[in-house]
């Protein structure tokens, strides 16, 4: 019912919206429990397990009851807590876990089954066949479990994230998080407030409080930037705390859905208050039942009563403020069930003065009504005489329970407080305080003081004096009474079974009992094994509850038991918003060499190398994978091909002790390395396996540049500087990445020499002049250019490094002045075809992490004249015989698969050798090898392979035949060869 | 023990379930044992369990620190499977698949192994070839693996991406399909239940705080609890691994990382088996319970905490999006770290130590939580015989000095 007295809604703004199929009205700011209560709807949902009618029970963040389906179309939202989402025109809410509908519900028979559907049922059955379990119960155990339908349309929400650096950040703006901001606002510190309402301080009743709290909002003004709708989900080390702002539909031109604040903050202020608890009795969870701060809540700030004639459960005074402001309201109050016998505080004697009934003594000891709340049965403590009333709506407290859930996943102390029989931060973590009601002060006033002398505080950290020192003698001190630890009221055994701890997972007492019986005493154990508190809720209501029946059940007391740990995040938070805008194509970097445009026009199919996209191939128009690839090979090892090597990875190396850092990594010796000379070398991690490979140049004294495989390049860059500043932090060595500053063009085959002079008529390229593995500065066509004489197909290859900016230019060039040569772009794919005809291996594709230099057929690189990284692993008393070698087929046309194993010819029976399941049938088979890089080379015009065999080098060139598995189970014949099967001279680099 | 069946529920809920016993006897520790397992979470309850089962060896304790199931094995995303690329790894998971296959019936306790296939997908040709690789192998070895292209990918988990504009297209995927996921905490309990019903002594919130060695001998044990004599420790801890066996004065090749996970918020069934990527460091599947569980990329540095980074979870989350882009609207209900022990090969220590009587199960990295049942059998073994079990022999401690390693981190294992 709406008594419009409220301002956060705009009743001049009539919504409609529809809940499972019905069309309804609300107004703009209501949430959509506000409307659904406004409307009069408060069966509003069946629970999980036992499918009991449900309704909304609290205002906020803790609600463990209605979560709904919201729309269906791209617009969908599964999972939308009501107390948490604004209603907005045209919104479709929908019931879940209800068929086929919220009134009549097929599986609600399941309550009366309760008796064998308690805590831990599953483990005890459903195993006697693996088929049955399977194909049966699993899938109907996973089908009746889960809230919402998954979504099945793509997300067109937009998500971003901001950074934000501050001095102080106040989580919470209620009375002690502004007091706080009161204390430091005039310092010039910069202070950031969040709160999670949109609407802060709704939930004070008092006139002079208001005003103070409106008053000194005010005050702050713009001196403190101010974050509504906004929750700190997550604290991590070091102040790094996460939130998410709910952006409002209005004035959203983004269409932005949720932002993520990752907010590094100097000092933290936690004033994020205390969530109101629960008390258990029988049949509690019926529609019509509410936390009681929610009656307030929903009176202030949407003017919307909760029913009509109300009845209070409670073991504190506060709960008597919310009675009391019904009561204002014009409410009829039936009466208050306080379990205390003796109430000394002020609120329930003006209660009493005010005429509401109180019943000391008294617990609720059951309820009536089937699908909302008509009666209840009242016992008295004291002598056990019970009676009936009748409300229609009944309100809940059982204290507050400071949420320290942000202190706590950080690692930070807690320990029960007997004054509010609840957990308080114990120690606060370094940076950080915690203020309010979060620490146990529950008055205004108290909180307000609290939060000045924490604001003081932390200013002093700041290095600032001055304290404030308000006057809060207009509010005067009210004495309020103990609360009692009262955690469940005793019950017996079959309504224990309707006494519900969790409401979301319909944890009763009677589990918690079933599971201590079985021997689940640890809270940790008693939330896995009955799900108490493993809700979208997160136990905010529940955990401590059901700490107190464990404590009673093992006869402990309750300060002795340790809270179940909390996780971030401490409301639920999308998925969309935690990527934000990293998603799809920003999902991560794409890299682009300077050439790309060009390959572009070229029609180059492109691969993923890392972040980089590189040429695979060029087709031609009509022109396949396999067509594509056979010209580009024959081209480059015939006339002239071209190809964007700028991918490779460029470390220039600089300092008086670089040599000494090129001996310590490769294991080769470096030393006699003359400038203008390039060297190829390997690199071995401390296992002594093969980790990259590259060559190194000499530029001039004390300055090298290293080139690293593609993929690896960050990663040598990074092995580098971590030996660098770990170990040897005494060498003189610069490293720089100059991977991206340099494009570079290899021009590679016969011809190349004729196509690259023409650029520099002027400059003598012949090999006297010019040797392989040499490097020369040279002017082509006017640009400044590094050429180095390097081949990884075997040809007479230039490899020219060209600044950036300038590649598209000198590519142009190398094409035109080609192509009387019909000079060829090749791709990634041409590459390692041509170089697998030469047997060069690919670090990263011919090795795993798992080949030593020894194996790779490199052992003539490993020095013995000095140290280097690896060197004592290799010495290491295990040899393996496996080698790198080459693999012709016995039929030239099939290729073997890349990763195909190899099997020995003594081990495969003489009959069923052609096929690998039949050879299995009787036991497994012993690897002998396995295929590492696969090709058809066209100017062998015969399939080529390369791998590691076992005992590999003695069989190459033998006529033992093995087999190679195919992908259809089929064994291909190969014979072993060296894995150089073209030009094995190497007499084609020279030209 | 009082044995689990529908029968067992239904005349307990006639009679008002008051004749539950309790799944395990939680005890003190006695003054002296046989052996004492350091460790009460998946790994060392199976290796008493099969300590006492295989080997009649009973007068047992298991000792943790906290609750039993409290480290690694409560904070795993449960993957199990076998399809490794190494002869020695793929043997001993696959023995551990077998016994996965009967381990409810053998615990009589439900461990919901779900044998519902795990994709390995592959996202570039290098991934390919490694998949392949790793595919032909495991046929050597009779493991169940197949090579699907990235239509049959398709048709295999309907909801995924396999658009070719996607950041890094999935080109194809491994499948075992006799792979799974299981109820982690279930499998603590059903060990512990089946190993305390044999005798085994099961003692929670007991912290070893010393080792006493002397000749080259473990004699005793200093716990919270007490000092406890014995001639024969297994040390089975997951992240203090290295810390346990420095008290026995053994420097152990470990280092200690965080790993995160988290869970969504409960939905209804809507992905149906297990999906791994390695490139781009996704590893989700959905438990019974309806919550997706997605297992996260390892901190990189070295840690004890069991909390991890914010920038782990957000910055995987838009590779999951890319795979899975109806996810977007699932909210993240909570997240985790555990603490893992990573062995220079990434493969597990298993066997004896220096010291005599002392036995050390470790070093599993991310990916231990498979190998459970495997791990308890082959290391129970060893104990028992003073000699390694034929499938742990490869994993022994000497590896390391000899060089021969079992590296399978190049063969793009996702180690989960």
């Amino acid at each position: 019912m709406r008594i419009n007295n409220s301002n956060s809604i705009d009743s001049s703004k009539v919504i409609k919206f529809y809940f499972n199929g019905k069309i309804y009205t609300a107004f703009e700011g209501d949430t959509i429990a506000s409307s659904l209560i406004s409307n009069g709807i408060f069966f509003t949902s069946r629970s999980i397990k036992y499918h009991r009618p449900r309704g909304v029970y609290s205002h906020s963040f803790e609600e463990p009851n209605s979560l709904f389906e919201v729309n269906s179309d791209e617009t969908y939202e599964p999972n939308v807590l009501s107390t948490r989402e604004n209603i907005y025109e045209g919104m479709k809410i929908k019931t879940i876990n209800s068929w086929p509908s919220l009134n009549y519900d097929f599986f609600s028979f399941l309550t009366l089954l309760s008796n064998f559907l308690k805590a831990g049922f599953y483990y005890k059955t459903f195993f006697g066949s693996n088929y049955l379990w399977k194909n049966f119960f699993e899938p109907f155990l996973r089908k009746m479990a889960g809230f919402s339908k998954a979504p099945n349309k793509i997300d067109k929400f937009k998500y971003s994230k901001k950074h934000i650096k501050c001095d102080v950040l106040i989580v919470g703006c209620g009375p002690s998080g502004i007091a706080a901001a009161l204390s430091l606002y005039k310092s010039n510190l910069k202070i950031l407030m969040v709160d999670d309402d949109s609407s802060p301080g709704i939930k004070l009743n008092e006139p002079n409080e208001k005003e103070w709290f409106i008053n000194t909002k005010k005050e702050l003004g713009d001196k403190v930037e101010i974050y509504t709708n906004t929750t700190v989900f997550g604290a991590y080390a070091d102040n790094y705390l996460t939130a998410v702002e709910r952006i409002n539909e209005k004035n959203n031109r983004n269409k932005l859905k949720t932002r993520l604040l990752l907010i590094r903050a100097k000092k933290v202020i936690f004033a994020n208050g205390s969530i109101e608890r629960p008390i258990v009795f029988p049949n509690n969870d019926r529609p019509g039942i509410f936390l009681s701060h929610s009656s307030t809540y929903y009176l202030n700030k949407f003017g919307v009563l909760l029913g009509k004639k109300f009845i209070l459960f409670t073991n504190n005074d506060f709960a008597y403020a919310d009675i009391l402001n019904l009561q204002k309201n014009g409410s009829e109050i039936i009466a208050v069930i306080d379990v205390r016998q003796n109430l000394d505080g002020y609120l329930p004697k003006l209660a009493e003065a005010k005429g509401i009934k109180i019943l000391k003594g008294f617990v609720i000891s059951n309820t009536f009504g089937k699908k909302k709340i008509k009666s209840i049965s009242v016992t008295s403590l004291a002598n056990n005489r019970s009676y009936n009333l009748s409300c229609d709506c009944l309100l809940v407290s059982g204290g507050f329970s400071p949420s320290i859930h942000l202190h706590s996943q950080q690692g930070g102390d807690i320990s029960y407080n007997h004054d509010i029989c609840g957990f308080i931060p114990d120690k606060f973590i370094n940076h950080q305080i915690c203020i309010g009601s979060l620490v146990g002060k529950n008055s205004f006033i108290d909180c307000v003081e609290s939060g000045i002398n924490g604001g003081n505080y932390i200013l002093n950290e700041f290095g600032f004096k001055g304290y404030l020192k308000p006057d809060l003698s207009e509010f005067k001190a009210i004495k309020y009474g103990k609360v009692i630890p009262f955690w469940a009221v005793d019950t017996n055994a079959k309504l224990e079974s309707k006494s519900f701890v969790d409401l979301q997972n319909d944890t009763t007492i009677a589990d918690i009992k079933v599971a201590n019986l079985e021997g689940f005493r640890n809270p940790e154990h008693v939330k896995r094994y009955t799900l108490n508190g493993f809700g979208t809720d997160q136990g905010k209501t529940s955990g401590i509850i059901s700490l107190g029946i464990i404590s009673k059940e093992i006869n402990q007391p309750i300060e002795k038991l340790k809270p179940t740990t909390y996780r971030s995040p401490f409301i639920p938070v999308t998925f969309g918003v935690l990527a934000g805008r990293q998603i799809r194509e920003l999902s991560d970097p794409i890299r682009r060499t300077a050439l790309n445009k060009c390959h572009e026009k070229l029609s180059a199919v492109f691969e993923n190398v890392g972040q980089w996209k590189r040429p695979w191939f060029y087709p031609k128009v009509n022109e396949k994978i396999d067509q594509a690839i056979f010209r580009e090979c024959l081209s480059v090892r015939n006339s002239v091909g071209i190809l964007d090597a700028s991918t490779l990875g460029k470390i220039m190396i600089s300092g008086k002790d670089s040599l000494t850092l090129l001996n310590k990594v490769y294991t080769n010796n470096f030393s006699n390395l003359g400038i203008g000379k390039i060297k190829y070398g390997l690199l071995l991690k401390e296992d002594g396996m093969v980790f990259d490979d590259g060559t190194t140049t000499k530029l001039s004294e004390n300055r090298y540049l290293m080139t690293t495989t593609t993929s690896n390049a960050a990663l040598v860059l990074d092995w580098l500087e971590e030996w660098l500043q770990t170990e040897w932090t005494n060498l003189d060595v610069f490293l720089t990445s100059v991977t991206d500053h340099w494009a570079v063009i290899t021009v590679s085959g016969p011809k190349s020499r004729h196509v690259i002079s023409k650029l520099n008529p002027s400059i003598s390229l012949d090999s006297e002049d010019f040797p392989f593995m040499s490097y020369r500065q040279v002017n082509l066509a006017g640009i400044a250019c590094r050429v180095f004489r390097i081949s990884f197909t075997g040809e007479l290859s230039y490899e020219i490094n060209i600044p950036w900016p300038n590649a598209t230019y000198i590519w142009n060039k190398l094409l035109d002045a080609g192509s009387e040569y019909n000079i060829t772009p090749y791709g990634t794919e041409t590459m390692h075809v041509l170089r697998a005809e030469k047997g060069y291996p690919i670090i990263g594709q011919d090795t795993d992490g798992t080949i030593n230099p020894i194996e790779l057929g490199m052992g003539k690189l490993l020095s013995n004249k000095k140290d280097f990284l690896g060197k004592r692993s290799l010495s290491r008393e295990f040899k393996s015989d496996k080698y790198f070698v080459g693999f012709k087929t016995i039929d030239p046309n099939l290729i073997i698969p890349e990763g195909a194993q190899i099997i020995s010819l003594d081990r495969v029976l003489n009959n069923d050798k052609e096929n690998l399941d039949n050879l299995l049938i009787n036991g497994s088979l012993e690897s002998e090898g396995y295929i590492t890089s696969s090709y058809f080379s066209p100017i062998l015009d015969h399939s080529i392979a390369l791998g590691f065999l076992n005992s590999g080098k003695e069989k190459i060139n033998t006529d033992e035949i093995f087999y190679a598995t195919g992908d259809n189970n089929e064994l291909i014949r190969t014979k072993i060869v060296s894995p150089v099967f073209y030009d094995e001279k190497g007499l084609r680099k020279d030209g | 023990m009082k044995k689990f069946s529908a029968l067992s529920i239904l005349t307990e809920g006639l009679s008002g379930n008051k004749g539950w016993k309790p799944h395990w006897q939680s005890v003190d520790p006695k003054s002296q044992y046989e052996v004492v397992i350091i460790g009460g979470g998946g790994h060392g309850l199976a290796t008493a369990y099969y300590l006492a089962k295989n080997h009649n060896i009973t007068n047992v304790a298991v000792l943790e620190k906290n609750w039993i199931g409290s480290g690694n094995t409560g904070r795993n995303t449960t993957i199990v499977r076998s399809n490794y690329l190494l002869n020695e790894s793929s043997r001993l998971y696959e023995h551990s698949l077998k016994l996965w296959e009967g381990l409810s019936k053998e615990l009589n306790y439900n461990v919901m192994f779900s044998q519902r296939g795990v994709l390995n997908l592959a996202h570039s040709l290098q991934e390919i070839r490694d998949s392949k690789r790793r595919v032909f192998a495991n046929k050597l070895n009779k493991i169940d693996a197949e090579w699907l292209d990235s239509n049959s990918v398709k048709k295999y988990c309907k909801i995924i991406n396999t658009s070719k504009d996607s950041r890094y297209p999935i080109l194809g995927a491994t499948l075992q399909r006799r792979a799974g996921t299981a109820r982690h905490d279930a499998v603590a309990w059903g060990f512990a239940r089946a190993a305390s019903n044999l005798g085994v002594d099961i003692c929670e919130n007991c912290e070893v705080t010393g080792l006493q060695i002397e000749k080259n001998k473990i004699v005793s044990i200093n716990t919270t609890k007490g000092n406890i004599n014995t001639k024969k420790i297994g040390i089975v801890v997951a992240g203090h691994g290295s810390v346990l066996a420095r008290m026995a004065g053994i420097k152990l090749p470990l280092e200690t990382h965080t790993l995160q996970a988290l869970v969504s918020e409960p939905i209804k069934p809507i992905l149906d088996c297990v999906v791994m990527s390695n490139a781009v460091h996704v590893y989700v599947s959905q438990s019974d319970k309806g919550e997706l569980v997605i297992g996260a990329g390892i901190d990189s540095t070295n840690s004890y905490q069991q909390r991890g980074n914010f920038s782990i979870i957000s910055g995987q989350m838009g590779s999951l999006l890319e795979l899975f882009p109806i996810f977007s609207k699932l909210k993240m209900l909570r997240t985790w770290g555990g603490i893992v022990d990573v062995s220079p090969d990434a493969s597990p220590i298993i066997g004896e130590t220096p010291v005599k009587g002392v036995f050390f199960n470790g070093g599993w990295g991310t990916g231990g939580f498979k190998a459970t049942p495997g791990s308890g059998w082959v290391f129970a073994h060893t104990i028992a015989n003073n000699f390694p079990h034929k499938l742990a022999d490869p994993f022994s401690l000497n590896r390391f000095y000899k060089g021969k390693l079992i590296d399978e981190h190049g063969a793009a294992a996702v180690a989960h």
